[in-house]
């Protein structure tokens, strides 16, 4: 393919994408006023939903995190011409910030460690007390988004900066800092999914619980971004750029992260189940309570299985309909993933999906996508200067 | 009495272009041999996709399924209490279900690439030609068997000679 | 670098190969170890190791004759070297693996370099692992116990015992190894093959080399075995230091059942390895003069590659600590406390400082680079993941739930001897390998080289 003739008119998508911005915009504000609605029917369960997707989409923004990171610390070339979606989609954590807001109101719906009276008597929320309190909360969260916005702003600029100035020394500088910062990240995910996830359940632990949402976490980003490629790719955008090599490299990572997030949920509950102490199975036991069986069992079959069986063709990998069907399938699973840990909390005699899973999911998919969007606008679809660019536009699988 | 024609190339990319030519001129059968497997080579014979991944395949499902089924089996006709753990306890059985798993199917890997290349193969009219020696150092080399359709020596020999050929040879089989 | 103008401009890779070098003599360099006189090094080596070899014959003869009884092993402490040194050998396995099949998927071309060495340690360092628990069971010559072969007693092997599926998965382990790693010498053997000079040897590696030609038809099979065993071993890797973290972390002990066990032993395993595939290799390449083909940049990767897994194997110990005291199960609290102030605070700080603290030299690209500093990093780190399983296995059992039961674990010379005679059956082997097969896979690197690409010198 000539390098020349891929320039101009597709990858500076300047101001393409306003209609479907607006048209997200107006949606997530209906779904969202909906919500705010139902929020009065049922404020306890609103809280645990609200978790649920809050969850869904900051694995999705961290996971992008990684993506980029990993591409710098490991100087990847193939992959510079779908690294603006992760970048633009990390660009998205002021927006996380923003939403974190309903869950400072839901504290005490959501975790029972804010309850002082119930601390006094329980001797493991003593011991916990100076980890699980809510000033140390409020501190460790704040410190967790300024990391992630600071990663985020800096990888972002700069990669946007090389767009303009061509200069090399940004890449070497990118990679260099892509070292530290993904041991930062490293951590942060892990205290937070402990802090907003675990801490649900605050008698339970598990040393390997931030390693699953991790591994959730990249699984749905790289779905996601094979997703918004596609979309592109159906509005005639980056069709000979990002190619079905592309999509096949993407395919088998998705399937990899997929088989690595089966092995880390497989060996939780394996270890748990075998040694069957009492402080730890208390988690298990409520996901085979009644209908949450179901869901367990949907979630082996679903989450693993399925993608398992029918990913591991390469010629499903590069067929785009049948790809985007079983990424689509797999982001479903990832959010009955964290439903599935999160919602037997406020629901453990069964499951029981309430309206406002749903229209509280389309809210804040709308509007996360349309900030998604509305930053897509302002920036070149590729990096059109990266040094690597030659090697990614010019990648063919083995 | 056959005989093979055998054609050595300086690199790899003439040795493709070469093929390529071949293939146009619709010879099927011939052969490109080389230190190392050329990229592109496959497409220019016009060779079929390996059939090797169905092998594993069927291979892996054996071994998933003979393994689930031996413990399965086995904990029923000699049942053990362990750990208050049911006799059928299928948890505990993934373990080595995925180790026979993969071990069938790695067993199918390899003998069945055997079976497709017909290894071990000690005897070949080509290894009489001391020169083939160093195909499996920098040697790049054409093959055609007499039996192949529309064999003639002479033209192959023309054609090879606009296809900047290092060096011809004839190899009789006497077998 | 300045700004450039031009849209696009590549940025330059690191030679795999040092320049200049040909297919031809790429053969020459990988084939002078096999076809050069004997050095003496080797001979002296080689007696050294094999004296080695002796040692660890006369321990287990021993061994069997008198019984565990030789060994430090008391109550609580019943597990001691035998599981230390078992999981240690297992470990330095599994770099061959990584770097055979997990960098091959990941297109990471610079492994062709070290592949063949490391998965050559790798079957090696299974072979001294199985020793262990083979001759721990005690009624040594009852072991085929350990297979579900059907008997006059109609008994069977307890599929719920996570020591029976070690046994299923190392030996799956060292068979998948051994295939892959034969396989990818095939093409090789035949190369010696047609370089050999006298009939016996023509015969020899005739013979393994099955009657490789080179055709296309065959590498067309060949490579797609080879992409295929790639992909089977990369879980199989994965599940096999698994399988022997479940042998501690499916029981109740506090320090052994938590739940990052299994990636946390995979990561560990990596690192020793890596660190031991570094160890080796600074010597082999010296020593037979391979510099062309494994260069600087190709140790500075596996250093990077060491770096990053000291630092998942680091994280691990943190989270175990956090966990054990957010837990609030005082058992749990107090196993980890222990390990860090206890009767062997000694070998947990030896690991800490072996393991987390002295890799992070590799930050500096000096270090990196450096062949002295990388040689005592590696042996460091090798020093120190032995202590970790040591650490593991023993300060978790020396002090039981009730201090009555508490005790102390010393090893006799008996486990230290055996301990050393397992380096001398892996040296012997590997001097063997070094001497008799190529150590570099000759048709792997020379795929890599840039007159492999069939449209090389065409632009130019």
């Amino acid at each position: 393919m000539s390098t020349k003739q891929l320039i101009e008119n597709d990858i500076d998508a300047f101001d393409k994408f306003g209609s479907i911005t607006r048209t997200l915009f107006v949606i997530g504000g209906i779904f969202s006023f909906i919500s705010f609605i139902l929020f009065f029917f049922d404020t306890h369960y609103f809280y645990f939903s609200y978790l649920t997707t809050y969850m869904f989409f900051l694995t999705l923004t961290l996971g992008a995190m990684f993506i980029v990171l990993l591409q710098y610390l490991t100087t990847a070339g193939w992959s510079v011409v779908i690294r603006r979606v992760p970048e633009v989609l990390m660009r998205n954590i002021p927006l996380m910030l923003v939403l974190f807001i309903p869950i400072i109101f839901g504290m005490h719906d959501l975790y029972h460690w804010t309850h002082l009276d119930a601390v006094a008597h329980d001797h493991l929320l003593q011991i916990k007390r100076p980890w699980l309190n809510q000033v140390f909360f409020f501190i460790r969260i704040i410190l967790y988004f300024f990391i992630w916005s600071w990663i985020s702003k800096t990888f972002f600029k700069k990669s946007v900066l090389q767009d303009e100035t061509g200069d090399h020394q940004l890449t070497l500088d990118l990679e260099r800092s892509a070292s530290y910062s993904m041991i930062l990240f490293a951590l942060t995910l892990t205290f937070a999914a402990v802090d907003l996830v675990m801490s649900i359940t605050p008698h339970w632990y598990s040393t390997i619980f931030g390693v699953y949402i991790f591994a959730g976490a990249v699984l749905i980003a790289f779905s996601v971004t094979s997703l918004m490629y596609m979309y592109l790719r159906r509005k005639n955008l980056l069709k000979d750029i990002v190619t079905v090599e592309h999509y096949h490299d993407l395919g088998k990572l998705i399937y990899g992260f997929n088989i690595f997030w089966s092995y880390i949920a497989f060996c939780q509950f394996f270890l748990i189940w075998y040694a069957s102490v009492p402080e730890e199975t208390d988690f298990y036991l409520k996901h085979f309570e009644g209908s949450w069986t179901f869901v367990t069992i949907l979630l082996c079959v679903g989450h693993f299985g399925i993608p398992f069986v029918f990913f591991i063709s390469r010629w499903l990998k590069r067929h785009l309909v049948y790809h985007a069907c079983m990424v689509l399938w797999i982001c479903f699973m990832h959010f009955v993933d964290l439903y599935w840990i999160i919602i037997p909390n406020v629901a453990p005699d069964g499951l029981d999906i309430h309206f406002m899973d749903i229209t509280l999911f389309i809210g804040f998919s709308c509007i996360y996508f349309a900030m998604f969007f509305k930053n897509l606008n302002k920036v070149c679809l590729i990096p059109k200067k990266d040094p690597r660019l030659s090697e990614s536009l010019n990648f063919v699988n083995f | 009495m056959n005989e093979i024609l055998l054609a050595e190339f300086s690199t790899p990319g003439k040795l493709l272009k070469a093929a390529e030519k071949l293939s146009n001129c619709g010879y099927t059968t011939y052969e490109t041999y080389s230190p190392f497997p050329i990229h592109g080579m496959d497409d220019a014979m016009r060779l079929k996709h390996s059939k090797l991944g169905w092998i594993v395949l069927c291979g892996g499902a054996t071994g998933l399924i003979a393994g689930f089924s031996l413990q399965t089996w086995v904990s029923l006709h000699y049942p053990l209490i362990i750990s208050g753990k049911p006799f059928f306890s299928y948890q505990a059985f993934i373990p080595v279900t995925f180790e026979l798993m993969v071990l069938f199917s790695a067993f199918s890997a390899v003998f069945g690439m055997f079976a497709l290349n017909k290894l071990p193969q000690h005897y070949n009219p080509i290894f009489k030609s001391d020169y083939f020696r160093k195909v499996t150092s920098h040697g790049f080399f054409i093959g055609i068997d007499s039996n192949e359709k529309g064999y003639d020596r002479d033209k192959l020999r023309d054609l090879f000679a606009t296809l900047d050929v290092k060096h011809i040879e004839v190899i009789e089989d006497d077998e | 670098m300045t700004a450039s103008t031009s849209s696009i401009v590549q940025v330059k890779r690191p030679d795999l190969v040092v320049p200049g070098e040909t297919f031809e003599s790429v053969t020459e360099i990988v084939s002078r170890p096999m076809e050069m006189k004997l050095p003496s090094w080797w001979l002296i080596t080689f007696c050294v190791a094999v004296s080695g070899v002796l040692l660890l014959k006369s321990m287990l003869a021993y061994l069997i004759w008198e019984g565990i009884g030789i060994w430090g092993l008391n109550n609580p402490v019943g597990w001691g070297y035998a599981i230390v040194n078992f999981v240690f050998w297992v470990g330095i396995g599994h770099a061959g693996t990584l770097i055979s099949a997990i960098l091959f998927l990941f297109r990471q071309k610079w492994r062709t370099a070290i592949n063949r060495f490391a998965e050559a340690m790798t079957i090696f360092a299974v072979i001294c692992a199985g020793i262990f628990p083979g001759v721990h069971i005690g009624r040594q010559w009852l072991a085929y116990w350990l297979f579900p072969i059907p008997n006059s007693m109609g008994m069977w092997p307890n599929f719920k015992s996570p020591l029976l599926w070690d046994v299923f998965a190392v030996s799956t382990y060292f068979t998948v190894s051994l295939m892959f790693w034969y396989v990818g010498l095939v093409p090789d053997l035949a190369t010696v093959r047609d370089r050999a000079k006298s009939k016996v040897r023509q015969m020899i590696y005739g013979i393994f080399s099955l009657g490789w030609r080179g055709s296309n038809r065959h590498w067309q099979n060949y490579e797609k075995a080879y992409l295929l065993l790639a992909a089977l071993a990369t879980p199989l890797v994965l599940s096999v230091h698994s399988i022997v973290s479940f042998d501690f972390a499916v029981s109740q002990l506090p320090g052994w059942h938590t739940t990052i066990f299994p990636p946390y032993f995979v990561a560990g395993a990596i690192f020793s390895g890596f660190a031991m595939v570094v160890t080796l290799m600074v010597l082999a390449r010296q020593l037979f003069n391979l510099k062309a083909l494994v260069t600087i940049g190709h140790l500075e990767r596996m250093n990077k590659i060491i770096l990053l897994t000291g630092m998942l194997v680091g994280y691990a110990y943190g989270m175990e600590f956090f966990m054990a005291w957010y837990s609030g199960y005082q058992y749990e609290t107090f196993a980890f406390i222990n390990r860090a102030t206890g009767p062997y605070a000694w070998a947990y700080w030896i690991m800490v400082s072996c393991n987390v603290i002295s890799p992070q030299l590799f930050w500096f690209k000096k270090c990196r680079t450096s062949i002295p500093i990388m040689f005592i990093v590696s042996i460091f780190v090798n020093i120190g993941m032995w202590f970790e399983r040591f650490v593991i296995t023993v300060t978790s059992l020396h002090r039981d739930f009730l201090p009555s039961s508490w005790g102390y674990y010393s090893p006799t010379w008996v486990d230290v001897c055996t301990f050393i005679g397992s380096f001398g059956l892996f040296f012997t082997l590997f001097l063997l390998f070094l001497r008799f097969l190529p150590v570099i896979s000759i048709s792997e690197i020379k795929n890599v080289m840039p007159e492999a690409d069939p449209h090389y010198g065409e632009e130019h």
